[in-house]
């Protein structure tokens, strides 16, 4: 897959077990490239978010396959997936998921305390990688004390941290209002283009739209749509 | 370990609680530590304080403080043993001691030859004025109060009605029995006691050097059948056993112990656990930025080993003023220090044991979950 840095081939996923076992993707293939940003859209239960798991190494898939960087993951073991989610992957949520009893800062640095990068490095890219995101006069508080916008261009720096060619992010502007959904927007669209990064949003948000190299759309767990914008 | 450390003083009330757990186990595991230690010394005090290579005692004779009666001659027959340079005797009883103001304390008598141990506080052996006085005693400073004994000496009381004179005070004697040790000479002590002269309750022996203690042991064996014969440390392993495990004081008290120990686990793990949950989703959050299961182990017992640290470092700091304020109660308390030192194993191990369920909550966590909002 020299050309993809991200792809599922006709990948099914089933919930639960016996008479209550149903399909949450099926048969869904898909290739990502570099410097696009794909967004994934349609209504709840459409399997969008099992979709980022699969391609996040978050699930492995009951059949076929997952690509990341070559690799397939259903493959992998469990260590091996949490290894390439260090290396090749950043995640951005829509709950931001940082880390309450830490600071700004320590919450960008702790993905490389994860990959075993020393601290003294690691800071050093922290601190340019939240200025550069505007955050330079807010290091050192603690989430609670930043507003959704701060909090969510901090998890956008701590997906950055591990350099991975792969960002993936949740409804990352559903908790945001316009204009910090805006900046957003904005951010991933650049660390797409200007960084040769492989960038896969699921939003039910509109404005994405305007910000999306290509649209897939999914509805059953099936993709019922996917054209480049 | 950042991450453990702020998880853990993110919510300081939650910390204090689970430091305090840790502080009161590992106070209950040293101050009942040191409650048996004193109590396995003070069981074989007597015996320890003696120069005596063997003791002969009666058969069956568990501890020092339940004497028989033996025959004095066994004494002349084992100084015929090969290798036997001398005997001593040695015997003991619960007698009635008459305080000043006439009422009655009931006490442990002990009389003995000189020949019997420097150690042993036995009136004739200072030296001086006291070694010729007669019905001479010999207390133990902790018990002056119980058998009422002002600071002036010498004083007037009775054993078993007859006519005594405490001479001196010694130290390190307390009774673990609740009847205070009086110490006198042998001849004093059998007249007390109304031992026949052809009775005695221990003979001691002294073993001349180069001789295997052993292989003299064996000999007096063979020889006197009709009695015990044993090294001095056997002796007193025998009385700390029976003290410990056949009256279950020692068990009760290690029960104490190993229940300060499980009391603390079940704090702390308590503790841990209701601080993971707490924190489960940022486990999840871990998981899904690619952290090891190991990273995961090392956060949560980092968590434990924290709050085990700080628990520990209190608990010892609280233990000594506990253990000075209970020295006038319990006077044969014993603390080493290898004691505290030896806690923090147990104590750590505690913590790391109460960060199992949280372990297995944490690294089974779906990382999928991060993306419910």
């Amino acid at each position: 897959m020299p050309e993809h840095s991200l792809a599922v081939e006709n990948a099914s996923v089933w919930f639960g077990s016996g008479s209550t076992r149903v399909p949450a993707l099926t048969d869904v293939s898909l290739q990502f490239t570099p410097s696009t940003l794909t967004l994934v859209m349609g209504p709840s239960g459409s399997g969008k978010t099992t979709l980022l798991s699969l391609l996040g190494c978050l699930l492995t898939p009951d059949a076929g396959s997952v690509f990341v960087q070559g690799a397939d993951a259903a493959l992998c073991t469990a260590e091996e997936r949490s290894a390439l989610r260090r290396r090749e992957i950043g995640f951005i949520f829509q709950a931001f998921r940082l880390f309450h009893s830490l600071s700004a800062i320590e919450n960008v640095v702790i993905k490389s305390d994860i990959a075993g990068v020393g601290r003294k490095d690691s800071q050093k890219i922290a601190l340019d990688l939240l200025v550069s995101l505007g955050l330079d006069g807010k290091l050192h508080l603690k989430p609670d004390a930043l507003s959704g916008g701060e909090k969510q261009r901090v998890a956008i720096a701590r997906a950055l941290i591990s350099n991975p060619k792969i960002l993936l992010a949740d409804e990352p502007t559903a908790s945001l209002d316009s204009n910090a959904g805006r900046q957003i927007c904005e951010i991933l669209r650049r660390l797409a283009q200007d960084s040769k990064r492989t960038v896969v949003i699921v939003s039910h948000d509109s404005r994405w739209s305007s910000f999306a190299d290509r649209t897939v759309r999914l509805e059953d767990g099936r993709v019922i749509d996917d054209r480049r914008n | 370990m950042r991450l453990a450390w702020y998880n853990i003083t993110h919510d300081r009330m939650r910390f204090a609680v689970t430091v305090l757990g840790i502080t009161c186990a590992v106070f209950l595991m040293i101050f009942q530590g040191s409650i048996l230690l004193g109590f396995l010394r003070a069981a074989s005090k007597i015996i320890d304080s003696t120069g005596a290579d063997l003791w002969i005692s009666g058969r069956g004779v568990q501890c020092f403080e339940f004497a028989v009666p033996i025959e004095r001659r066994f004494a002349d027959l084992a100084r015929g043993v090969p290798g036997v340079s001398g005997t001593s005797r040695i015997v003991t009883s619960l007698v009635q001691f008459r305080k000043i103001d006439g009422s009655q304390q009931q006490v442990a008598l002990i009389g003995a030859d000189v020949s019997s141990g420097a150690r042993l506080p036995i009136p004739q052996l200072s030296g001086t004025r006291l070694g010729i006085m007669p019905d001479a005693l010999v207390v133990d400073s902790s018990n002056t109060q119980i058998l009422d004994i002002p600071g002036r000496l010498p004083l007037e009381v009775e054993i078993n009605d007859q006519r005594a004179r405490v001479v001196g005070r010694t130290s390190g004697f307390s009774s673990f029995l609740g009847s205070p040790y009086v110490f006198t000479s042998y001849t004093d002590a059998s007249r007390y006691l109304g031992l026949r002269p052809d009775e005695t309750m221990f003979i001691l022996v002294q073993v001349q050097p180069g001789f295997a203690i052993e292989r003299v042991k064996n000999e007096l064996q063979a020889r006197l059948p009709d009695v015990e014969v044993s090294t001095r440390e056997e002796f007193s392993h025998r009385a700390e056993f029976y003290w410990t495990s056949q009256t279950g004081a020692g068990g009760a008290i290690l029960a104490a112990a190993v229940l300060g120990f499980f009391v603390g686990l079940t704090v702390v793990s308590q503790a841990i656990y209701s601080t993971t949950m707490e924190h489960i989703e940022e486990f999840a959050t871990l998981k899904a930025l690619g952290a090891t299961s190991v990273y995961i182990v090392r956060v949560i017992i980092s968590q434990a080993m924290l709050s085990g640290l700080a628990g520990y470092v209190l608990g010892v700091l609280i233990t000594n003023p506990m253990i000075r304020a209970a020295r006038p109660h319990i006077p044969w308390i014993s603390t080493p220090w290898w004691l505290p030192v030896g806690v923090f194993l147990p104590a750590l191990a505690m913590c790391v044991l109460a960060s199992i369920l949280s372990v297995k909550a944490a690294i089974t966590v779906e990382p999928a979950k991060v993306f419910r909002a």
